[in-house]
């Protein structure tokens, strides 16, 4: 298993972002980074699927079962594949953000944010 | 939508590579099941264009990547494709005529369908340009004589309506009238609304700058003005601080307290299309405020969302029952309702359009058969050249891709060409718009109508494109390399040429046809005699002065006075109503003639009111007795009128008109007897397609009036500044009106001959382009197949045929097909003319000598295109080709 690349990619931290508080299936992560960002980033099937593959390889996700609430009556649901973060996914994602903070910190000590000095 | 989204990632999913494909392909498909229920779930347009962009997106990517990834490199299917657009294009290089006669071809058909989809888009699907505009309306009386219909509403009733709007949010009323701007030293004439300060709330529109008028401000009818952008921009030079400015209308000074955006199109419907400014329609007349029996104010309304057209026309009709019971003997048989304002705007326009659509339709059919015929032609001309591929190995997939790859180029280039055919020719239509086609200005290059015509014109080109291979699998290549591509197996590939032949010439004709009709009618109507000099020029002039009937006629005597004082000026006139432009109705109670049938007694004409030297400035002659003088027959003397030829024909049935007495009862104009002192020459006053009717003209300076239109002649070789002459002698009696349409009376009729002459060329154009098309296609036509006959002529020649006889075989082959389509055209196009009636003027839609006259210029454009093939390949060597064999 290969070591992540760092810092991570948005995509990476943004779908780490929408698992962490229960695992997903596709187009539930896609819809959650959506809101999230607004719309700024927008993933389609094929390359949220690479990118899951990809972190699958670093070990920072995980094929789930569907959690107990999702199981409704639909044939496709067969074909949903869920996934939760690892416990390497939720530290990866949180160095990340600690690193995101510290150049948040950064940026406001300079005023770049402008706002009282 | 919903197929369309499973469609694009089925097609993403299977050009993927098949490794990915198995792998992430459920995936990838519970995905956008999952998106779609989403988009369903979210409602509206937007979702959908979201997610078929992000599939769209997506799938390039992802198409891109795992390509990469699986071959390493763009590898092979990215250096296939290339090495397939090369040899397309150097095979289409190497017959350039060919190329360009086939994108050409599609180019036009493509460009014609883009256009008048465009049009019709912009014109009638598009929503009009204000928020939530299918909640908009166009309400007002109705009545049940003419059920469907909505009428202006009276001032009161309006006031009543917008005090409780029952199911609209908003209500408005409006009024539009000429206003006199005087900003700088001479004033300017321009059209101004009058509104109810529901205004912005039912268009859905605010002030870009300032404020609306408030109902406070309408209440006490305060002296403030919004701004219609142009106006601001014009004639204010944008100036930043025009809000508390105050403007001069009409006079009376208005404050500014607000500029409408860029952009924003008042209502049609409100007669505002020009309007430059909004004030408060409170300032009309008591009189008018008070008036329940009129009806002058269009009105409009927002309905509240969730409404429907049938509540609202239920809450009116409620409305009506309250207002009736209220005044049941002003409003006994009125009732009120409501239709959607779209329909209302554009009207009956589709009658217009459709010709027009029509005909860009079958352009682009005959341009895909045309397209669909070469293909054919190259197809048996590759023969020998596919088989020879395939023998050497090539497989029957590569060369599905190559002939896909090659119809693809073409069906693109043809695209490119028909996008930029199609934005030159809506400048131009918009630009040409002859003003009665509304919401022309709404009018934009659409994509969609590419997307339509493309799809036609790469479905062709591949369907056709695709027949070489199709046809070559039909026999071995062995079997075919040694029939050197010809043989009977073309015997098929020649029966679908001449059914396209057929077809072709079938739908030319139903353009030709069209476009004769429009022709002929056109001439019909542009060869009418008016009655009156075209040459003479005219202006209209209001007057502000008091409303007293000798200061009016000193005003207008001084007018005549400047305008006759004009070097070259000839003569000098005017007119209440200038012809083309409108009349009045007056009822006359005529001495020594029976009173009419029926409840109304007196006998209705149409009226004028002229003075000075109008008869001869207009060139009508005078045929009977003397014409107005306006010393004698002046105010106050005994009071005279003139009739024309029409009047004279028809009361002559019962007595000379000279000399008859008439008066115009009590709700006349004017008080006291007539009598008829000269007949003049008829005219075409309302319009020239109608003939002329009875008419009585009054002598102006006998029955004042304030605004006339004044005719000038001018002797001949002395017109080139007489317009700034004109304004000029204006300008020395008054400042305080500005003359309008300083335009020469020809201006006026051709204006009214515009719109047929503007139909008349469109399709005109797409008739000769039509034809054009046709011709070149059964002429590329023949000459090939007549060109594979070279073997059978050659024998037939050899064996005692003559050159004439050949040519007459031959010939007859070729117009077999051309006869065919054009019986069949002629039964298509027989029923398809009908949708020109609107346009014609007399000629029916089916007139047989115009039918026959269409029929015979295709037979003889085709024809020629067939004989000339056929002469040509007569001529043959018969000992070259038996050489040959």
């Amino acid at each position: 298993m290969t070591k992540y690349p760092t810092p991570l990619t948005p995509a990476v931290y943004h779908v780490l972002l929408a698992l962490a508080p229960e695992p997903r299936h596709g187009y539930a992560i896609a819809a959650e980074i959506s809101q999230v960002t607004a719309g700024e980033l927008t993933m389609g099937p094929g390359t949220l699927y690479g990118s899951l593959r990809r972190m699958e390889g670093w070990g920072l996700v995980e094929p789930s079962e569907p959690p107990a609430d999702a199981a409704t009556g639909d044939g496709r649901q067969s074909q949903r594949r869920y996934y939760r973060s690892t416990p390497t996914g939720r530290e990866a994602l949180r160095l990340e953000a600690l690193r995101l903070e510290r150049a948040v910190t950064l940026a406001r000590a300079h005023h770049v944010l402008g706002g009282p000095a | 939508m919903r197929a369309f989204a499973r469609a694009l990632s089925a097609l993403f999913l299977w050009a993927a590579p098949s490794g990915w494909r198995r792998e992430a392909g459920g995936y990838v498909r519970a995905w956008v099941e999952d998106a779609i229920r989403d988009a369903e779930h979210r409602g509206g347009a937007r979702p959908w264009i979201e997610l078929t962009t992000t599939i769209g997106r997506d799938g390039m990517m992802t198409w891109m990547r795992e390509w990469r990834a699986a071959v390493g490199g763009l590898g092979r299917p990215l250096a296939d494709l290339r090495m397939d657009l090369r040899f397309a294009c150097r095979s289409w290089i190497r017959r350039p005529g060919f190329a360009a006669l086939a994108i050409g071809t599609l180019a036009l058909g493509v460009g014609a369908v883009t256009t008048s989809y465009a049009i019709v888009a912009g014109v009638v699907l598009n929503p009009l340009p204000y928020p939530d505009a299918d909640r908009l309306y166009h309400v007002g009386q109705s009545s049940p004589k003419q059920p469907g219909r909505v009428f202006l509403m009276s001032y009161p009733d309006l006031m009543d309506l917008a005090a409780a709007p029952g199911t609209f949010e908003a209500i408005t009323g409006s009024w539009v009238g000429r206003f006199n701007l005087l900003e700088g030293p001479i004033p300017e004439s321009i059209l101004g609304a009058r509104v109810t300060p529901g205004y912005w709330q039912t268009v859905g529109v605010e002030p870009r700058l300032g404020r609306r008028i408030t109902p406070e401000e309408y209440a006490v009818g305060a002296r403030v003005v919004v701004l219609r952008h142009t106006l601001w921009a014009n004639s204010f030079g944008s100036d930043p601080n025009i809000l508390g400015r105050s403007i001069s209308l009409n006079g009376t000074p208005f404050e500014v307290v607000g500029v409408m955006p860029e952009g924003f199109r008042p209502p049609q419907i409100l007669r505002q299309r020009n309007a430059q400014f909004w004030s408060a329609l409170s300032l009309i007349s008591d009189e008018q405020r008070a008036d329940r029996r009129g009806g002058s104010f269009n009105v409009m309304g927002r309905l509240r969302p969730g409404e429907s057209i049938e509540t609202a026309r239920a809450s009116l009709a409620g409305f009506g029952a309250r207002m009736r019971a209220a005044y049941p003997e002003i409003l006994a048989d009125r009732g009120y309702s409501a239709n959607p304002l779209l329909d209302e705007t554009i009207g009956n326009v589709q009658t217009q359009l459709v010709p027009l659509a029509g005909a860009s339709i079958l352009l682009l059919l005959i341009a895909c058969t045309n397209v669909a015929n070469l293909l054919m032609i190259r197809a048996t001309e590759r023969e020998r050249e596919l088989s020879l591929r395939v023998a050497i190995g090539a497989g029957q997939g590569r060369i599905f891709r190559q002939l896909l790859t090659e119809s693809a180029l073409l069906g693109a280039a043809a695209g490119v060409l028909g996008a930029g055919i199609a934005w030159v020719s809506l400048e131009l239509f918009t630009s040409l718009n002859p003003g009665d086609i509304p919401r022309i200005d709404e009018v934009g290059f659409e994509p969609g109508g590419l997307v339509f015509s493309l799809a036609a014109a790469i479905t062709t080109s591949f369907v056709f494109g695709l027949a070489p291979a199709l046809l070559s699998r039909q026999v071995g290549p062995a079997e075919r390399l040694r029939r050197g591509g010809v043989g009977s197996a073309s015997r098929r590939a020649t029966r679908i040429r001449g059914g396209l032949i057929a077809l072709e010439s079938g739908l030319a004709l139903v353009i030709v046809m069209g476009a004769g009709l429009l022709v002929n009618s056109y001439a019909r109507l542009s060869s009418i005699e008016p009655g009156f000099d075209v040459e003479a020029y005219t202006l209209s002039l209001g007057y502000a002065g008091e409303d007293d009937p000798v200061a009016m006629n000193a005003y207008h005597q001084r007018i005549q006075e400047e305008l006759e004082a004009i070097p070259g000026v000839e003569h000098a006139g005017a007119t209440w109503m200038i012809p083309l432009t409108g009349w009045g109705w007056q009822g006359l109670d005529i001495r020594g003639v029976p009173p009419a049938a029926g409840d109304r007694p007196r006998h209705s004409f149409r009226y004028q009111r002229i003075r000075g030297d109008y008869l001869e400035a207009m060139g009508i002659p005078i045929l009977r007795g003397r014409g107005f003088d306006d010393q004698v027959d002046g105010y106050g003397a005994p009071k005279a009128a003139l009739v024309n030829e029409s009047f004279a024909a028809w009361i002559s049935r019962h007595r000379d008109p000279i000399g008859a007495i008439f008066d115009l009862g009590e709700k006349g104009f004017s008080a006291g007897e007539f009598e008829i002192v000269g007949v003049i020459g008829d005219i075409r006053q309302y319009d020239l397609s109608a003939p002329p009717e009875p008419e009585v003209y009054f002598s102006a300076p006998q029955e004042p009036t304030g605004t006339l239109t004044w005719v000038v002649k001018i002797a001949p070789g002395q017109g080139g500044e007489i317009g700034t002459a004109l304004r000029e002698a204006v300008a020395r009696v008054t400042t305080d009106v500005p003359a309008r349409n300083v335009v020469p009376m020809e201006a006026r009729v051709s204006r009214e001959i515009e719109v047929p002459r503007f139909y008349m060329r469109l399709l005109t154009s797409l008739a000769i382009v039509t034809l054009l098309l046709a011709v070149v296609g059964v002429y590329g036509a023949l000459a090939f197949t007549f060109s594979q006959s070279t073997a059978e002529v050659g024998i037939r020649r050899a064996l005692g045929a003559t050159e004439r006889g050949v040519s007459k075989l031959l010939l007859r082959r070729g117009l077999l097909p051309v006869a065919i389509g054009i019986v069949l055209g002629g039964a298509l196009g027989f029923p398809a003319t009908r949708v020109l009636s609107a346009f014609l003027y007399g000629v029916s839609p089916g007139d047989p000598g115009t039918l026959a006259g269409a029929a015979l210029i295709l037979a003889i454009a085709t024809g020629v295109a067939c004989w000339i093939p056929a002469w040509r390949a007569s001529r043959t060597d018969p000992m070259a080709v038996l050489r040959g064999e």
